[in-house]
């Protein structure tokens, strides 16, 4: 890589991972373990793109976008951990909250940490719930949603619709066990699960490959719940 | 639903009706009132003021829960919109022609 367009690049990688550590729900919602090496039965999660070398040439206006693929990784390792386990036997909900709160005290009841627990909902339904009387409320100390149950914070993650498909997951962080590729950060305490490898493609082009490398166990059978809303 | 996003909004105004229909019947002419050992129409102005400041005081709860469930709302389709931002300065990129994404890599094994 020529030095001209090194540093430009630099900045792009440190803000990728960047935005991937501030947008990442797997490090809460599971338990993780990196290993240094991988035995075939682990998953490449990421996405792969060409892209000009000339938008990194220091003539060129700073590149704004390219960050996303932070989220966008950080996204599909949630995709993907829900297409894993939301097959799981579901209970259909009628939305009413004394379900919800049974629901999520069966969770806890199983959770070996009480604050190892987290639901993740929809972001339309998650709207209505907020005007309801679900106990769901804006919590600045953790800059995030909680559910209230026996005076503990729950976080809730929202999601986008068409991964959860209505579904409601109540989630113990020890009931899955993540093993991840261990990488090299550029930003941080140096140790990330987030790989952005950059080959020069020729004289023009750059491949950038963004990924995640994961292998999901499930530990605890009773510490995942997954309700259900019928579509109308 | 009330005058906000609370619930209690609307069952105040009865209370509100009423409180000002005793206060008004606690002056009318003393002699409905006669008969009575007690000054009836002070309790009856009393009382209206009490039930004035019980419906003050929930049109105010109403308020603070509506103004807090607004707030709630808000944070939500904040983070919404700061995901659609993001994502949207990605496919102006993509647009640009300048990049182009290859077949996803989820769900390789290595």
């Amino acid at each position: 890589m020529t030095s001209d367009i090194s540093e430009r690049l630099k900045l792009s990688i440190q803000a990728i991972h960047s935005t991937f550590n501030r947008t990442d729900k797997l490090s809460h919602i599971t338990n993780l373990h990196p290993v240094e090496t991988t035995d075939g039965k682990f998953t490449k999660v990421g996405v792969a793109f060409r892209i000009e070398r000339l938008l990194f040439e220091p003539s060129e206006p700073p590149l704004v976008g390219l960050e996303e693929y932070g989220s966008v990784v950080a996204n599909a390792e949630i995709d993907y951990l829900l297409n894993n386990f939301l097959s799981a036997k579901s209970e259909i909900w009628d939305l009413s909250p004394s379900v919800f709160s049974q629901s999520v005290s069966a969770v806890f009841s199983h959770a070996q940490e009480k604050d190892s627990v987290s639901i993740i909902m929809p972001y339309e339904i998650g709207y209505d719930l907020i005007d309801k009387n679900y106990g769901i409320r804006w919590d600045n100390e953790t800059n995030g949603f909680v559910y209230m149950n026996n005076g503990t914070k729950i976080r809730i993650y929202h999601m986008r619709d068409e991964t959860l498909r209505n579904k409601f997951l109540i989630i113990d962080k020890n009931a899955i066990k993540t093993e991840f590729k261990k990488q090299i950060s550029p930003i941080g305490n140096g140790v990330s699960r987030l790989d952005v490898e950059v080959k020069e493609i020729g004289a023009l082009q750059l491949r950038f490959e963004i990924k995640t490398v994961l292998k999901f166990h499930l530990q605890n059978a009773n510490g995942i719940k997954i309700l259900e809303i019928p579509a109308k | 639903m009330g005058i906000t996003d609370g619930n209690l909004g609307a069952l105040t105004y009865p209370y509100i009706l009423l409180a000002l229909g005793l206060f008004i019947s606690g002056f009318s002419p003393s002699e409905h009132f006669e008969g009575y050992d007690v000054p009836v129409h002070y309790g009856i102005i009393v009382l209206g003021i009490l039930i004035f400041l019980y419906g003050l005081i929930m049109i105010r709860i109403d308020y603070w829960i509506g103004r807090k469930h607004s707030e709630n709302k808000n944070k939500l389709q904040e983070a919404e919109l700061e995901e659609y931002k993001l994502k949207s300065r990605l496919v102006k990129l993509q647009n640009s022609a300048k990049i182009k994404e290859l077949p996803s890599l989820t769900g390789k094994k290595i």
